[in-house]
């Protein structure tokens, strides 16, 4: 399965899609395909992000993104298996993996159709916190779609008709605000991705702060009420 | 039954855009229409020429093949709108710029056209490999368009 057909697999037929990962039909290859398509498209975003400060920064955020995304997968993976498990699951840590990557990349197609619009920005706003904030709420778009396949996959795969099915479901929404938190904090931690226009280039920052109160100090110098230094 | 009946059969399980579906079935309608009339030559009549025709077509195996053949096309030329502009316009602002962000590597880039056509003429030959290449091509020229004004107008700022 190469690693488009599964991208029109995925958003054209998700039925039959998830309806082969429940059987475990072809997983190896899937998550192959999906790993392969995720890491490209994330890393192109990554060199969009990183372009509006210098080559260094594009290539190095080409690198992270994919990084901070496998990064919150393996870190949050066992999580949802386990939680699964006690409430009555009999899907194998390779569907739930399989599951997650479908997220993932999803998150990564949309991320690569809104590329153009971001370099559109990139070319024609100088503002690094507008950029900043356009980014985010790239990201949050495409988080969102992403763990919408999460959750109707879920359903379709963990036989939604058998005991602790709700229950199933319940750890799902739940996991997805813990992995919104993980990736957040995984992503401050291999921040800069954008690269302040003030700053030399810098592979990683010192730690400190969090993401949060960063969005909203971003927020502040947007609207004017106050100057981030 | 007719070769419509025969082509709706078909259609479901092809699952492909509703464009190439619509490529491959009259693809697909003339192949029948060969053999139907071919049949129809050695003296069948139209129902058993269609028969004939259908069961020499192999619908459930040409089916599988043409769906093998065509999945994916459509996102494939998705991914390529999106992508190759995208990358070619990182390219050239990276001809165009230094790697610290600054301009100076835009007057070495002058001096040496020759790595302009060179980078242009690599760039479009994938690009016209693509069926709907003509949106990739103006969403290309759009954003190199918008990186030389802003490059050599220095009130702009990347």
């Amino acid at each position: 399965m190469s690693s488009l057909t599964i991208i029109e697999s995925i958003l054209r037929d998700r039925q039959s899609f998830f309806g082969e990962i429940r059987q475990g039909q072809d997983l190896k290859a899937k998550i192959q395909a999906m790993f392969i398509s995720s890491i490209a498209f994330l890393a192109l975003y990554g060199a969009v992000m990183g372009s509006t400060s210098s080559l260094w920064q594009a290539l190095s955020s080409a690198v992270k993104l994919p990084l901070l995304f496998l990064a919150t997968l393996i870190v949050c993976a066992p999580t949802l298996y386990f939680f699964n498990l006690i409430f009555g699951s009999n899907q194998s840590l390779s569907q739930n993996i399989a599951l997650m990557l479908t997220a993932i990349t999803v998150t990564a197609v949309v991320l690569l159709s809104c590329a153009p619009i971001v370099l559109f920005f990139l070319l024609t706003s100088s503002n690094y916190q507008f950029f900043k904030l356009l980014n985010v709420g790239v990201f949050a778009v495409a988080g969102i779609i992403g763990v919408l396949f999460l959750v109707q996959g879920m359903r379709l795969v963990s036989a939604s008709g058998t005991e602790g099915a709700g229950a199933r479901l319940m750890v799902v929404r739940l996991w997805i605000l813990v992995y919104a938190f993980v990736g957040s904090q995984v992503a401050w931690t291999l921040r800069p991705f954008i690269g302040a226009p003030t700053m030399n280039f810098e592979l990683f920052r010192q730690l400190g702060g969090n993401f949060y109160t960063n969005i909203f100090a971003s927020l502040g110098e947007l609207f004017g009420f106050f100057t981030v230094r | 039954m007719t070769i419509d009946d025969l082509l709706n059969q078909i259609q479901p399980r092809l699952g492909l855009e509703a464009e190439t579906e619509h490529e491959v079935l009259e693809e697909i309608r003339g192949h029948l229409e060969e053999a139907v009339a071919a049949a129809k030559a050695r003296g069948l009549d139209e129902p058993q020429a269609l028969l004939e025709a259908a069961a020499a077509f192999g619908v459930e195996q040409a089916t599988a093949e043409l769906h093998a053949t065509h999945a994916g096309r459509g996102t494939l030329e998705g991914v390529a709108a999106a992508a190759l502009p995208v990358i070619f316009t990182l390219v050239l602002r990276w001809l165009i710029f230094a790697p610290d962000g600054t301009a100076g590597a835009w007057r070495e880039m002058l001096s040496q056209p020759a790595l302009i056509v060179i980078a242009a003429v690599v760039m479009l030959v994938p690009l016209l490999r693509f069926p709907r290449r003509r949106y990739a091509i103006a969403l290309w020229i759009f954003f190199w368009g918008l990186s030389l004004i802003t490059a050599v107008w220095p009130t702009v700022r990347w």
